[in-house]
């Protein structure tokens, strides 16, 4: 480095000397700025954008003292409850984007914004035993129709779509693995094949911002797989319901989506079919399997059937005898409604949340058909199908 | 507790600041100072606080004993290595010395599994500083047990290092110039330091776990860039906490030693360690490499000397036999250097520095990993043993992600990045100001997204 004349040195010193007390001062007021603000602050108990408690303010007792809990339990809620968290969130994920990284907790920011979630963790063990439990369950009882319809998700359908080289796991292949290990006699609908087809048409199959299907790509696979299966097809009327729609990939991903998504629903033409849900679990009933209230909070997705529950009964007015029993994740929810004209009862059972006795069900209702209906992505990562099915 | 933690960031540093700023007496400022420190080390370890207390009551008697007992000095020393050495023996090495006559005997002996004390091996090495420049003259007594306290547990220094010698810090206990200029220049080194940590080490960090270099067979080149991500990362980390450290000795009226200096830019690895953890390199240097003789012995006592204090180095950093070979290594390395490469009076600077960044990776490869198994695993990776082509798709994907993160930390670990910081902070002041600006909300951004975590059971 060059040497500095005397005089430019002592010049620095001087604006030095004036400018790092002020800068001292600033930093020091900042940080303590953060805190002040953050006592202030409410504590949130919930957090909607990550979709889970945050962290509360720990107990403090001489055990929690001594063991760290308490420590370790602070870090948390400091870090939980930071002012402006979301917001710095999104800098963070803008940011490490910004620098190439286009991976964030097992999303991919795909091509034009899109994001994707990737398969990336299954065991073939359980691959196995989830098969074996449906194939049992499927020979035990007598069903006219034992249906399986297993949706492979975006990660699929738009391989070049993903940036090159991620890396993620064959969906597909799975899903035939997985297919193949089933009765010959279940019907297995060939829903890549559809979903091809409305990909070459430009249809949209999966939201962008949600890892759920479309309902126009529940429609089209329940189109597909109706004559096998004796569904009524009959008329409806689609509509979008909101157009706002940011789903769940964005929270977990916490990446900025460039331009949200649109929810549509399709309505019966028939007036005079109507329908009854009923939820055991809370005693109530409603005659409306939509829930519009959902379009105004956050949680858009849940304009279907208003989530997910462990057993609902939906009893129709259709002129038919038959009854279904299905077992479901939430890509179920768009797709009953169009099976309303087909059946007079149908029991919906999710079994990730389900924990009674399946046999107790069939004492109520000799139920004609079986469907299973999972995306690839959930079925590979569950456990809860083979333990419901299994019964113990 | 860790400086990148928000509790830390914005809650404890801010606190300890007010209080110690706001105390004009330099004794209750000291105690003041004594009791952040001793709850910035109970947040890491309620439990082993004690035995920090208790290493300093032992070290503190030590000194005045040797004060009020001239003629025992001798004996008091050696007690007091013994003792020292001993406590850190117990923590640190009681498993690995258990577990080699074990596996030399055939015997069955059982370690119980203590957890290594955070900072036992520095707040060690600094009292022990004490005692054998009191022994030799080179320090004054310290009276004030409270003084001795501080000395030990200050928190900037505590958990990472630099290791301050007690003569480097004497006189400031007792008196030094708390300024409001210090204030601001310790807060932009410590935003420099805690940018390195965040932005760069910790995911540098990730970006060596994802490669998966010690766990399985890998492709040549996703070897060599996890090792990379790793020399970067073990470089922003560590270099990062003594920036911290520094920077808040020197908010605190401190000035510690400085403890890197652009590594990554030296032209031999004999220079690599007069800039590399500096502090460890003084003390080993005059605790046991010049006691021991250095190197005014005959050479085959001199060579004895180097393998003797790079086998301790190695050891120092971790209880096993990966950092006894690490150490080694460097021990051989710088030999050749001595005894064969420095005798090549034309060698090129651009070879000097490239060799000796290679040597420094492949150090690296021995410092990473967990047990000699993972050395192996690693090394084979680098070779290309693993059978899996030089390019496959995993490098790729990691270079497509992180190449650009790696490169800009490739860069920043190079001299000019230090030279640009402190013409930032002497000369560039409005740049200064903006820089620093924008660290701090990125910083932030990263530190209070760290435990991001949601909830992976979609409700729905």
């Amino acid at each position: 480095m060059k040497l500095l004349s005397r005089r430019r040195l002592h010049l620095y010193e001087e604006r030095q000397g004036r400018f790092y007390p002020l800068f001292g001062l600033i930093a020091l007021i900042l940080l303590a700025g953060f805190a002040v603000w953050h006592l202030a602050l409410p504590d949130a108990a919930y957090s909607d954008t990550e979709k889970r408690a945050l962290a509360a303010r720990p107990a403090l007792t001489v055990d929690s003292l001594t063991s760290g809990e308490f420590m370790d339990g602070m870090e948390d809620y400091v870090a939980d409850q930071f002012p402006l968290r979301s917001s710095f969130m999104k800098l963070k994920t803008g940011l490490t984007l910004l620098f190439g990284d286009r991976e964030s907790q097992g999303v991919s920011y795909a091509r034009d914004g899109r994001l994707i979630q990737l398969f990336e963790h299954y065991s073939a063990d359980q691959q196995q035993k989830t098969a074996d439990a449906v194939a049992a369950f499927v020979q035990a009882h007598e069903f006219r129709h034992a249906q399986f319809l297993l949706v492979p998700t975006a990660v699929s359908l738009y391989p070049e779509l993903l940036p090159p080289y991620t890396e993620t796991e064959d969906e597909l292949a799975w899903r035939e693995d997985f297919l193949e290990s089933l009765p010959d006699a279940m019907l297995k609908p060939d829903i890549p094949e559809v979903f091809a087809g409305m990909k070459e048409a430009g249809e949209e199959v999966f939201y962008r911002t949600d890892h759920h299907w479309t309902t126009d790509a529940a429609f089209a696979v329940f189109k597909d797989a109706a004559p096998a299966a004796d569904w009524t097809i009959s008329s409806f009327t689609s509509g979008t319901v909101c157009t706002d729609f940011e789903g769940s990939l964005v929270r977990k991903s916490g990446f900025t989506p460039r331009r949200s998504d649109a929810i549509t629903v399709y309505l019966h033409d028939d007036p005079d079919l109507s329908c009854l849900i009923i939820h055991p679990s809370t005693g109530t009933s409603s005659g409306s399997y939509y829930v519009p209230s959902a379009l105004d909070g956050r949680e858009k997705y849940e304009v279907f059937l208003g989530g997910n529950e462990p057993l609902i009964t939906i009893q129709t007015t259709a002129d038919t005898n038959d009854t279904l029993l299905v077992f479901k994740d939430s890509y179920a929810n768009c797709f009953l409604p169009f099976l309303f004209e087909s059946y007079k009862t149908i029991t919906v059972v999710d079994p990730r949340y389900y924990t009674d006795s399946v046999e107790s069900l069939f004492a109520q209702t000799a139920y004609t058909d079986v469907l299973f209906l999972y995306n690839v992505q959930t079925l590979a990562a569950d456990e809860s199908l083979a333990i419901v099915l299994e019964g113990e | 507790m860790v400086f990148s933690s928000t509790v830390f960031v914005f809650f404890f540093l801010p606190l300890c600041l007010v209080f110690t700023l706001a105390e004009p007496d330099i004794r209750v400022k000291n105690i003041i100072l004594l009791l952040f420190s001793l709850v910035f080390y109970a947040w890491g370890e309620p439990v082993y606080v004690i035995l920090m207390v208790l290493s300093i009551l032992l070290n503190y008697t030590l000194g005045r004993f040797m004060a009020a007992i001239p003629e025992w000095r001798k004996g008091i020393l050696v007690l007091g290595l013994v003792m020292n050495l001993g406590i850190l023996g117990f923590f640190k090495y009681y498993g690995f010395a258990v577990d080699i006559l074990n596996r030399a005997f055939g015997l069955q002996l059982t370690a119980h599994d203590l957890p290594l004390p955070i900072g036992i091996s520095f707040y060690t090495f600094q009292a022990l500083s004490y005692v054998i420049d009191l022994y030799r003259g080179n320090v004054r007594l310290q009276k004030n047990v409270l003084d001795f306290g501080l000395y030990i547990t200050m928190f900037p220094q505590l958990i990472a290092g630099p290791i301050v010698r007690y003569s480097d810090v004497q006189e400031q206990l007792a008196d030094r110039h708390v300024t409001a200029a210090g204030l601001g220049r310790g807060m932009a080194r410590f935003l420099f330091g805690l940018a390195k940590k965040v932005l760069l080490a910790n995911r540098l960090g990730a970006v060596f776990d994802a490669s998966g270099v010690l766990t399985g067979p890998t492709g040549t080149l996703t070897a060599w860039v996890g090792l990379l991500a790793y020399s970067l990362q073990i470089y922003f980390d560590f270099s990062g906490y003594s920036d911290m450290a520094i920077g808040m000795g020197e908010m605190l009226g401190f000035d510690f030693p400085e403890n890197f200096n652009a590594p990554y830019g030296s032209a031999s690895v004999t220079d690599f360690w007069r800039r590399w953890h500096m502090t460890l390199g003084t003390w080993f240097r005059e605790y046991v490499y010049i006691p021991l003789g250095g190197n005014r012995v005959k050479p085959a006592r001199h060579i004895a000397n180097i393998l003797i204090v790079w086998g301790l180095t190695g050891l120092w950093h971790g209880a096993a036999a990966n950092f006894v070979l690490w150490g080694l290594y460097y021990g051989l390395l710088l030999l050749f250097e001595k005894f064969v490469w420095f005798r090549w009076e034309k060698r090129p600077a651009w070879l000097c520095h490239a060799l000796t960044l290679l040597a420094v990776f492949f150090g690296w490869g021995l410092f990473c990993c967990g047990s000699l198994a993972e050395c192996g695993q690693i090394f084979s990776n680098l070779f290309g043993q693993a059978h899996l082509g030089f390019v496959d798709g995993h490098s790729l994907h990691l270079l497509l992600s992180h190449g650009a993160l790696l490169a800009a930390g490739a860069a920043l670990s190079l001299p000019w990045a230090v030279r640009l910081r402190q013409a930032l902070m002497d000369r560039h002041l409005m740049f200064l100001v903006v820089l620093c600006a924008a660290l701090f909300v990125v910083c932030t951004a990263f530190l209070v997204t760290q435990n991001y975590n949601p909830f992976l059971y979609f409700r729905f």
